[in-house]
């Protein structure tokens, strides 16, 4: 008989076809009746040894609908063809054996049986039907044959009922096969779905008007992990985004559907857009942007870059806001640290222009209209609720018709201010007392009118006060060209000086050297006359630049440690000569010990060889010059001393001003009168200061005092003020101190 | 074989002004006025010491002293810089750009005699 039929493994994987039934499961079952019902009449005919012909037929054609199903595999809504010739196999098999009422009668079943595997059951039974009244029909209008008689009967009935049992338990377990299979089918379906929901990059939540959490759904939204069911997701949101997601919550329940931002208060940096859809009278779903959602690395970056924005436009020294035209703030876009004086909040409900007293407020709105037209402006005001606080703001236009400002403290005006704006205050007082004392005794009017007069002046004041920053700040940008211009113009000079003064003082120098052969000596003494001049210009040219520099305030000085004897030898060394000529004797009193100073090398010597060579100029023959150094208490301390003319005191006054020079005509010509004031700017830029001490026809000291003495090796005791030769090594030779004084004739 | 000196100077006196002081030495010069011309010079004449004044007309010396030093054959020429470019951080600013030593104009005979002969032996 018809075994259960296992399923075969392809149906368990075939779970796109859901509407089909597994495909060669009705084909085994017609294979199994056609078997069955053929071996069952085998058998019978061995055991009854002699059956009648009809009977024989009948047992064909009831076996005959299996045959064709098993060959013709029909498929799909197909199959039901094949009902067709059950219905008329199962009335032909029972009109055969008498009708439905005969021993095959129960075959009038098979139809549906038959149809069950398929799954159209509902067809199973129509065909039953008519087969039952097909079989009925024969029966009753007699055209069925003459039921089999005595014991055939009996083994026909028997067979048609195990047949029939046998493929009804048979379809049954088709059925039964069919069900699970679907099932497994919608359970896999099930799973696949959950799978590809949980995988996908959205996150979404059911809230209710007030944000709480109903359900939530979707992998947890980073810097808003799925904590927040308690307090929902207005709270969960920063405090200046609660009301507009409030506000969208609610406009969605209204509409149907809506769209919102926020940024979570535990991450500020990140921003989640939102998209709302009603899914009931009290209840919303919101799907968070997909772009928050990390899973997507394109979204990630944009996710990330956005991030850094936003974390740059927080953390910004300046407050910035995108402003609308008419300088109200965009809702959401203030960032940056506030001046004092100034809350984010404040801005956004007030404006730009109402941040302003009411007399800068037209300077706002000026700034605005200029920024809108030309692409940008800047405009600095006093806040209306801080009184004597400023701010600067700069405006930029931006691509779609708004200004971005950026708002910062205007320091500067706001000292001013502040002190014009506390007198104002106190005279406002001044004037509200007197005011009123004026009105219980009107004597005091011409006191109020004073007062009056006062803070009319004190406003003026300030008004005048803050036009003056600003052309400061012009005046400012312009001396510092001028400054650049005028250093490049200083660079320039003295290139194109120093290279026609190469050639002069080069061929002269050829010509004094007597390279080429010997010269006259009145040519001699002209070709050296060259040179000495080319050489004073040269030095003239250095003190012009030095006294631009310094004027300029460009001189930067380039300090060192180092001893300061050595750089006064040096500087003595080439005075030797200019003393020798003089007829002057030059005395160096240096310190025995080391005297470490931190300054400009070049300017110490400077220092030595300006006041040296102007003391040269002043001393007659046979005189002298003392030059000392040495660390009085903790400055260096340069003094030289001549026993010259001496300066009148009238002349003193002028002296260390640049091109002023004492003495006569004949003296005045050997210098550039640059000399000291160079040695009291060099002085000044250590931090020191010169003196003159000075007796007609007695001598002249000039004193130099800088606090650069270097701090490690420290002289143990500074020497004597007065030990001019005493004591201290006195200087000759370029690179050594003899004790004898030098003297040349 | 009397030593070869390459004056690169676009000032005409200070030119017969080096030339005739290395002439009366007995050194043999080759001149130009122009940075790029020194180049070819240098490769084709091999000179023993380079003069370099810093201020040309087309070409920085500076400029010119950088192509040498990167040229392998000419880079061992040693360069000295002879400019009015005297002011505070030049001779600096000189020294790094390769220049072997740095005479400032107006030159003194005697410096400018010494610093050639320690160059040239």
């Amino acid at each position: 008989m018809d075994s259960s039929p296992d399923l075969p493994p392809e149906d368990a994987q075939a779970p796109a076809r859901p509407a089909e039934a597994p495909a060669s499961a009705p084909v085994l079952w017609h294979a199994g009746w056609g078997l069955g019902v053929g071996v069952c009449a085998g058998i019978l005919l061995l055991v009854l040894g002699q059956v009648s012909t009809l009977s024989v037929i009948a047992l064909a054609i009831g076996a005959l609908p299996g045959l064709i199903g098993f060959v013709w595999r029909l498929k799909g809504g197909w199959r039901r063809v094949l009902l067709l010739p059950w219905m008329v196999c199962a009335a032909v098999a029972a009109s055969l054996t008498g009708g439905i009422s005969g021993p095959l009668g129960v075959w009038c079943l098979s139809p549906l049986l038959a149809a069950l595997p398929m799954g159209f059951a509902f067809e199973g039974v129509a065909a039953a039907l008519l087969a039952v009244a097909g079989a009925s029909f024969a029966q009753s209008s007699g055209l069925a044959q003459e039921p089999p008689a005595g014991i055939m009967a009996v083994w026909l009935g028997s067979l048609a009922l195990a047949s029939t049992a046998a493929g009804g338990a048979g379809a049954l377990m088709l059925t039964l096969g069919r069900a699970r299979v679907e099932h497994r089918r919608l359970e896999a379906d099930h799973s696949a779905a959950s799978a590809v929901l949980a995988d996908l990059p959205l996150s979404a939540a059911v809230v209710d008007r007030e944000g709480h959490v109903i359900a939530q759904h979707g992998p947890p939204l980073e810097g808003l992990p799925f904590d927040w069911l308690d307090d929902g997701l207005i709270q969960a949101a920063e405090p200046s985004d609660r009301s507009s997601l409030t506000a969208a919550l609610s406009d969605a329940l209204d509409h149907g559907s809506g769209d919102g931002a926020f940024s979570p208060a535990a991450a500020p940096a990140r921003r989640f857009g939102l998209k709302l859809r009603r899914t009931g009278e009290k209840s919303l779903i919101v799907v968070f942007n997909e772009t928050a959602a990390p899973a997507a690395s394109r979204g990630a970056e944009l996710w990330a870059g956005r991030a850094q924005l936003e974390t740059l436009l927080r953390a910004h020294p300046d407050l910035i806001a995108l402003l609308e035209p008419d300088g109200r703030v965009t809702p959401l876009s203030v960032y940056g640290r506030p001046p004092e004086g100034i809350t984010p909040a404040g801005l956004g409900r007030a404006g730009l222009v109402q941040l302003a007293v009411a007399e800068d407020e037209p300077a706002v709105v000026e700034a605005l209209k200029t920024a809108l037209e030309t692409g940008h402006a800047g405009v600095a005001f006093a806040l209306r609720e801080a009184p004597g606080r400023r701010v600067a703001a700069s405006l930029r236009r931006t691509n779609d018709g708004r200004l971005v400002a950026a708002i910062r403290e205007d320091t500067e005006g706001s000292a001013a201010a502040h002190a014009f704006s506390a007198r104002e205050a106190g005279l406002q007082a001044a004037l509200a007392l007197a005011q009123s004392r004026a009105q219980a005794q009107p004597v005091a009017a011409p006191a109020t009118e004073g007062l009056e007069k006062d803070l009319a002046q004190a406003k003026a004041e300030l008004s005048k006060a803050r036009t003056d920053l600003t052309e400061a700040n012009g005046a400012r940008e312009r001396a510092e060209a001028v400054a650049r211009a005028r250093a490049r113009f200083l660079a320039n000079m003295s290139h194109e000086l120093r290279t026609p003064l190469n050639a002069i003082m080069g061929f002269s120098d050829i010509m004094r050297a007597r390279m080429f052969g010997e010269l006259t000596p009145k040519y001699g003494e002209y070709a050296e006359l060259i040179h000495e001049s080319g050489g004073h210009l040269m030095d003239l040219i250095n003190d012009i630049l030095d006294m631009s520099k310094i004027e300029a305030e460009r001189y930067d000085l380039r300090r060192e440690v180092f001893d300061v004897r050595e750089a006064m030898t040096a500087a003595l060394r080439l005075l030797r000569l200019q003393a020798d000529d003089a007829g002057v004797q030059l005395r160096g009193v240096l310190p025995q010990d080391v005297l470490l100073v931190d300054a400009d090398r070049r300017a110490i010597k400077q220092i030595v060889l300006n006041l040296v060579s102007n003391a040269l100029k002043f001393t007659p023959r046979e005189g002298s010059v003392t030059v000392t150094a040495r660390a009085a208490e903790d400055a260096l301390e340069i003094v030289v001393a001549d026993t010259g003319v001496g300066i009148a005191r009238e002349d003193l006054e002028r002296l260390g001003q640049p091109f002023e020079q004492a003495g006569d005509a004949q003296a005045r010509m050997q210098g550039t009168g640059l000399g000291l004031s160079l040695v009291k700017a060099f002085a000044g830029l250590h931090g020191g200061e010169m003196n003159i001490e000075s007796t007609l026809g007695e001598g002249t000291a000039v004193t130099v005092r800088m606090p650069v003495l270097a701090v490690e090796d420290k002289p143990a005791a500074p020497a004597p003020a007065d030990d001019r030769g005493a004591r201290a090594p006195v200087m000759s030779g370029p690179t050594t101190f003899p004790s004898m004084p030098f003297r040349n004739s | 074989m009397s030593k070869k000196v390459l004056i690169v100077e676009d000032n005409e006196l200070n030119m017969k002004l080096f030339h005739d002081l290395l002439d009366a030495q007995g050194y043999e010069t080759l001149q130009t006025r122009e940075g790029l011309q020194a180049l070819a010079l240098a490769r084709q004449h091999r000179p023993d010491l380079i003069l370099m004044d810093i201020q040309l007309p087309e070409i920085s010396g500076l400029e010119v002293t950088k192509w040498l030093k990167e040229d392998d054959e000419l880079s061992h020429i040693p360069v000295v810089a002879v400019t009015a470019f005297a002011m505070k951080g030049d001779e600096e600013r000189i020294r790094e750009g390769g220049c072997e030593a740095y005479i400032s104009k107006p030159i003194s005979v005697g410096y400018f005699l010494d610093t050639v002969r320690r160059f040239l032996g």
